[in-house]
């Protein structure tokens, strides 16, 4: 009989730190290449994806891990984690196991078909396994494509094959080429000529077993006029070793194509003294690869206990678009490098960045973010301000813009400001009655306020709840 | 010299939407016209065009001044011919220091390419005396934290030192209180003892009652609707801007 | 279990123990010991190469260090005013190849010398002051290098309470042909002085020649310092320098560089607010064009509470120009009631020109207010537009517009004839086309 229980002291503020009791498959911990052959078999997958994982691994084996980022965090053994656990599949007839059901119902999740009230398709990756995607009839009628990476991977290799590592080669950084050797599964989202999603589609990632990584890649694209809004959330259980998380994410939109792509990831942060958590080193890039074309990252972050992530847009096509509008909480020993890049290559190409950043206890949250103006993007436009908060006085906030111009008739403008919570604002909220810490809350809404109204919106009512909830204990 | 300002059939666009869709306008020497029209006309649209804005495209008709061809000329071109723009807005130019920036343009203006000095400092001195602005502001940034009337001022002060033919005022007198409206129309007057003739673009008929115009035009939808005197005035403030419409298609249909 | 392993010493080409040997001679062992440290300290550090953060849009390689030999110790000699404006400062001090030279009859209570006539008439202060507590985080291999190969040496002191009117000027000329100049300057303010020093580097022709400056600035309570640094090396010379300040309680310090010459100019100015009340000012100017490289670099310290600083650097690139500004804002824990601020504005001006910009925030502080911009692009083409209907034509316009752009940093700059020189020379580089 399996148990659901929040049965650690380190969770007390951590709603979502409970484990699932649930059989697991796994495969022995460590990493060489005949467990990426055993990933692959347990995958059934074609010769040109192991060849890719292969590949991806020997060209990792000559990296070196990055070092530039303002982390803090001892270093990790590669051979001290399991590559992929699965839940054991359910008898035959069931749709999903219903203990799986129960903790995706306690999390919020809704992953039977008579719950499609909420109008969002998801897809749901149970520790390295995708465990089911709804809404698959309505999307079908339309065209698209949404389903787990395995899937994809059998059902439509020629699309995946065209489209996998595009934007992010497995070359590209430490954490993109291990993601591409031993990635597990994840989302695929196609959507086709003219086409406008008519739900919101979302993947729900959930970190399980102990001393698992969880490696997922997700590949949305956008073909010629077609339009998708795309929900990320991500919950693990509170335990007190450190596991790792290196997913990869690639957004392709073709001519006129939009995609809105938002996240709140909530992965375990770690108890007070630092103790267990998620690293997440994530690589999310997006590619405007045809004119007037748009990519807007939303995110939300106030889990895991260091975060190295950089959802980023090429804006090829002229006058495309990109945004990024981004809330980094960090409390008691977080540690968050997070940031942007906008790489400005077609003509009047244009983007926004807009970051709040708000530190609390003993954390580090920093922002980075590039900008950078190709000789070719004649007027491209670029906006940024980055806004941090201190609440209390042994945290840290940085901010590390980097500008590179090599354009004459480009526009470059960025702003950041760092500060405390405002002692004057705290006051006049107390003089009319309100208490100390709600008065911070308020405070710390109305300074992330313009981020949380680009979130489609059950999403943003979701996340300011998520963002009151870690705020509790972290001031006065 | 005849400085004649003839507006003839013109089309203008922004970003390819038209604003200007065949507008007729003559002002000879000496006269004063008033411009009036609701918000979206196309008033500020036709004083940019008039001293060439690089954001506007002719698509149709021409513009001369003393028998020049205006579009094909550079904004600089048209201010050495004598035309002068009191902007809405001016824009501040930090660091560009008043009085230098004055006199690089008096030079510029000047059929010999130079001014004299002492001269130049002394008018200058005269001139904002004259329109009641501290001495001080001579050295500082151009427009650069100035209040919306002191931009205005300067505004004044620039075309007294550069003494066009013809200016033109858009909006001037938008939110002016009434002793800066009394200094802007003292500058203006000043320039009438000399050959002049201006267009006053507005919303008000306050100042027109400093300025005295003999011609009013009504703009609405990017067309003159309606032309007339000093009496058009008192209509359009007793009726609006509905009546025009239709004084408008009566003065066509008697037209016909 | 990691062992150590001694990392062998590495020198820049050009200053290695031979050239080192052949540097150290007939000083004050209170020199030599420096030097000596100095150098060993420099042979440890690894050599910048472009992977390096601080080098990635400077390759060292643009330095080509083996092309300079250092030229011998300068010698101290008396000084006659004889330049244009030499008559509008206290003190003019010229170096050239050759010679310290120094003006007659100083003021009351500044002492100005060479730092070897220092170490033996005031070894009390080149104890306390040189390669002290001004300096910077170990490793900066530049700064030890001028460290131990210094060949220009100057030691400014001005006396509690001294006030000086008109400053110092301090002059170098270069001539020599494939010379390392190695100019090293220590200033210190005693409580209450005021006074500006002027530092100009000129070469006229086209000799190819490295200069390694570093220097140390001191400002005790009370003191106002003001250091400009006016940058106009011919176009061959490559140019390091390494500024770092230290204010205390109530004083006032203004850096301002002006980087208009040479070919590669690599910049760090640092500033440590270091008591409370204590407050910096950082400006800077740059014009990059044909193919200069600029890159500089800001510190704003601030280690006690209620500091204050303000930085304000604004460049331009033309032609095929390149410039880089790097900043950062430092609040160290406890600092509060900190207020700082960087603006950085840039113009590209052309095709081919390209500015980078780096501003950063470290804070670890509570109650403080920090904050920085950023700016990129050409001139704005409604106040080009703007001036055009006034009869001024395009090309007056840019200029007029460009030096109104660079003015609030050339308004940092005493005495009017050097501001006359400034806009001279931005119009100049506007005037020149690259072909």
């Amino acid at each position: 009989m399996a148990k659901l229980e929040t049965d650690s002291k380190l969770v007390q503020d951590y709603a979502f730190g409970f484990t699932t009791e649930i059989e697991d498959d796994q495969i022995p911990m460590g990493l060489n290449e005949d467990i990426i052959r055993m990933i692959s078999d347990k995958k059934n997958e074609p010769d040109w994806m192991r060849a890719f994982r292969l590949k991806a691994f020997r060209h990792w084996l000559t990296m070196t891990e990055p070092k530039w980022a303002f982390l803090d965090y001892p270093e990790i053994d590669f051979q001290d984690i399991c590559y992929y656990s699965a839940p054991r599949k359910p008898g035959e007839g069931d749709d999903v196991d219903p203990e799986l059901a129960r903790t995706f119902e306690r999390l919020g999740i809704p992953m039977n078909e008579r719950d499609r009230l909420s109008g969002v398709a998801v897809d749901v990756v149970f520790d390295s396994v995708s465990v089911g995607t709804t809404h698959q009839e309505l999307l079908e009628e339309k065209g698209i494509i949404f389903c787990s990476f395995s899937e994809a991977i059998q059902e439509h290799p020629d699309l995946v094959q065209q489209y996998m590592g595009m934007v992010v080669p497995y070359k590209d950084n430490y954490y993109a080429a291990l993601n591409a050797a031993v990635f597990t599964d994840g989302s695929f989202c196609f959507i086709p000529k003219g086409v406008k999603c008519p739900v919101e589609l979302s993947t729900y990632f959930r970190i399980n077993a102990e001393n698992t990584g969880q490696f997922e890649r997700t590949l949305v694209i956008c073909e010629e006029d077609a339009y998708c809004s795309y929900i990320e959330g991500c919950t693990a259980p509170a335990r007190d070793t450190n596991q790792l998380h290196a997913a990869v994410v690639e957004l392709v939109t073709l001519d006129r194509a939009e995609i809105k792509y938002s996240t709140v990831q909530n992965w375990f942060a770690g108890d007070e003294e630092g103790k267990g958590g998620i690293y997440n080193f994530v690589t999310k890039r997006g590619l405007c690869r045809g004119a007037h074309s748009k990519i807007s990252w939303t995110q939300v972050e106030v889990g895991s206990a260091i975060t190295w992530k950089y959802p980023s847009c090429i804006l090829e096509g002229d006058h495309s678009t990109g945004e990024f509008y981004s809330v980094a909480f960090t409390n008691n020993r977080m540690q968050a490098d997070t940031g942007t890049k906008m790489i400005h290559v077609g003509k009047n190409t244009s983007s926004t960045i807009i970051s709040k950043g708000i530190s609390a206890g003993k954390s580090d949250n920093s922002y980075r973010g590039l900008v950078q103006i190709l000789p070719s993007a004649d007027h491209a436009k670029n906006y940024s301000a980055c806004d941090s908060m201190l609440v209390g006085p042994d945290c840290s906030a940085n901010t590390f813009p980097y500008i590179e111009s090599e354009n004459d008739t480009a526009v470059v403008a960025h702003e950041a400001t760092t500060s405390s919570i405002s002692e004057d604002q705290l006051f006049y909220l107390r003089s009319r009655g309100i208490s100390e810490e709600d008065a911070a809350s308020l405070v710390v809404k109305g300074f992330c306020k313009e981020v949380f109204k680009k979130l489609p919106m059950e999403f943003s009512v979701e996340a300011v709840k998520l963002l009151e909830l870690k705020l509790e204990g972290s001031i006065g | 010299m005849n400085k004649e300002l003839i507006i003839c059939d013109l089309h203008v666009s922004i970003d390819g939407s038209p604003i200007l869709k065949g507008v007729n306008l003559d002002i000879k020497p000496g006269e004063v016209h008033a411009l009036m029209g609701p918000n979206g006309s196309g008033k500020s649209t036709l004083s940019s065009v008039l001293m060439g804005h690089p954001a506007y495209e002719v698509t149709k008709g021409s513009i001369t001044f003393g028998g020049e061809d205006l579009l094909d000329l550079a904004p600089e071109e048209r201010a050495r011919l004598g035309m002068f723009l009191a902007f809405q807005y001016p824009v501040a130019i930090p660091g560009v220091n008043v009085s230098k920036f004055l006199k690089s343009a008096a030079d510029a203006i000047h059929p010999d390419g130079k001014v004299n000095a002492t001269d130049f400092l002394k008018d200058l001195r005269a001139n904002m005396a004259y329109l009641e602005m501290d001495a001080a502001f001579a050295n500082r940034g151009l427009n650069e934290g100035f209040s919306g009337g002191e931009k205005k001022r300067m505004e004044i002060l620039q075309m007294l030192t550069l003494k066009p033919h013809l200016a033109i005022m858009d909006e001037t007198d938008s939110g002016l209180d009434i002793d800066a409206l009394r200094v802007v129309s003292k500058g203006v007057n000043k320039l009438m003892d000399e050959p002049f003739s201006l267009l006053v673009i507005t919303h008000y008929e306050r100042i027109l009652e400093y300025l005295k115009p003999k011609f009013l035009h009504i703009l609405m939808d990017g067309r003159v609707v309606l032309s007339g005197g000093p009496e058009l005035v008192k209509q359009l403030e007793e009726k609006g801007y509905d009546w025009v419409k239709e004084a408008a298609a009566k003065q066509q249909s008697a037209a016909v | 279990m990691s062992s150590t392993v001694m990392t062998p010493p590495q020198f820049l080409a050009g200053f290695d123990e031979a050239a080192f040997d052949a540097c150290a001679s007939g000083e004050a062992s209170f020199i030599c010991t420096r030097r000596e440290k100095a150098f060993n300290d420099y042979g440890m550090i690894p050599n910048p190469t472009s992977r390096d953060e601080e080098y990635r849009r400077t390759d060292p390689m643009l330095f080509r260090m083996g092309r300079y030999a250092r030229m011998p110790t300068i010698a101290t000699g008396r000084l006659q005013k004889t330049r244009r404006w030499d008559e509008a400062f206290d003190v003019v001090v010229s170096i050239t190849d050759h010679r310290l030279g120094l003006s007659e009859d100083l003021p009351a209570g500044v002492t100005v010398c060479s730092l070897n006539d220092a170490a033996t008439s005031h070894p009390e202060l080149m104890e306390g002051y040189f390669m002290g507590a001004a300096s910077p985080e170990e490793g900066r291999k530049f700064l030890e290098l001028n460290n131990a190969f210094w060949n220009a040496g100057l030691f400014i002191h001005v006396a509690r309470g001294v006030v000086l009117e008109k400053g110092i000027l301090i002059h170098y000329d270069v001539e020599a042909e494939h010379a390392a100049l190695l100019p090293r300057l220590l200033v210190i303010g005693e409580e209450q002085s005021q006074f500006s020093i002027i530092e100009d580097y000129q070469s006229s022709h086209e000799t190819p020649f490295l200069c390694c400056s570093a220097r140390e600035f001191y400002a005790h309570a009370g003191a106002q310092v003001k250091l400009v640094t006016l940058q106009e090396w011919g176009p061959s010379v490559v140019h390091i320098a390494e500024d770092w300040a230290r204010v205390d309680r109530d004083a006032m310090v203004d850096l301002v560089s002006l980087s208009l010459g040479g070919k590669t100019s690599k910049m760090t100015v640092g500033c440590t607010v270091c008591e409370p009340q204590a407050n910096a000012y950082l400006g800077g100017l740059y014009f990059a064009n044909d193919k200069q490289h600029f890159d500089q670099k800001t510190l704003q310290l601030h280690a006690a509470p209620d500091t204050f600083s303000k930085m304000l650097y604004k460049g331009a690139a033309k032609d095929k120009g390149y410039s880089v500004y790097q900043g950062i804002i430092q609040a160290t824990h406890g600092s509060i009631g900190v207020d700082a601020y960087q603006t950085n504005n840039n113009l590209i001006l052309d095709k081919g020109a390209r500015a980078d910009s780096l501003p950063g925030l470290i804070i670890n502080a509570d109650e403080l207010a920090c904050s920085h911009g950023a700016t990129m692009g050409n001139l704005d083409p409604e106040q080009l537009h703007y001036l055009r209907t006034r009869g001024i034509d395009e090309v007056e316009a840019r200029k007029i517009l460009v030096l109104g752009f660079f003015e609030e940093v050339v308004q940092r700059v005493p005495h009017a004839p050097i501001q006359e020189r400034l806009h001279d020379m931005i119009e100049r580089k506007l005037g020149d086309t690259d072909e």
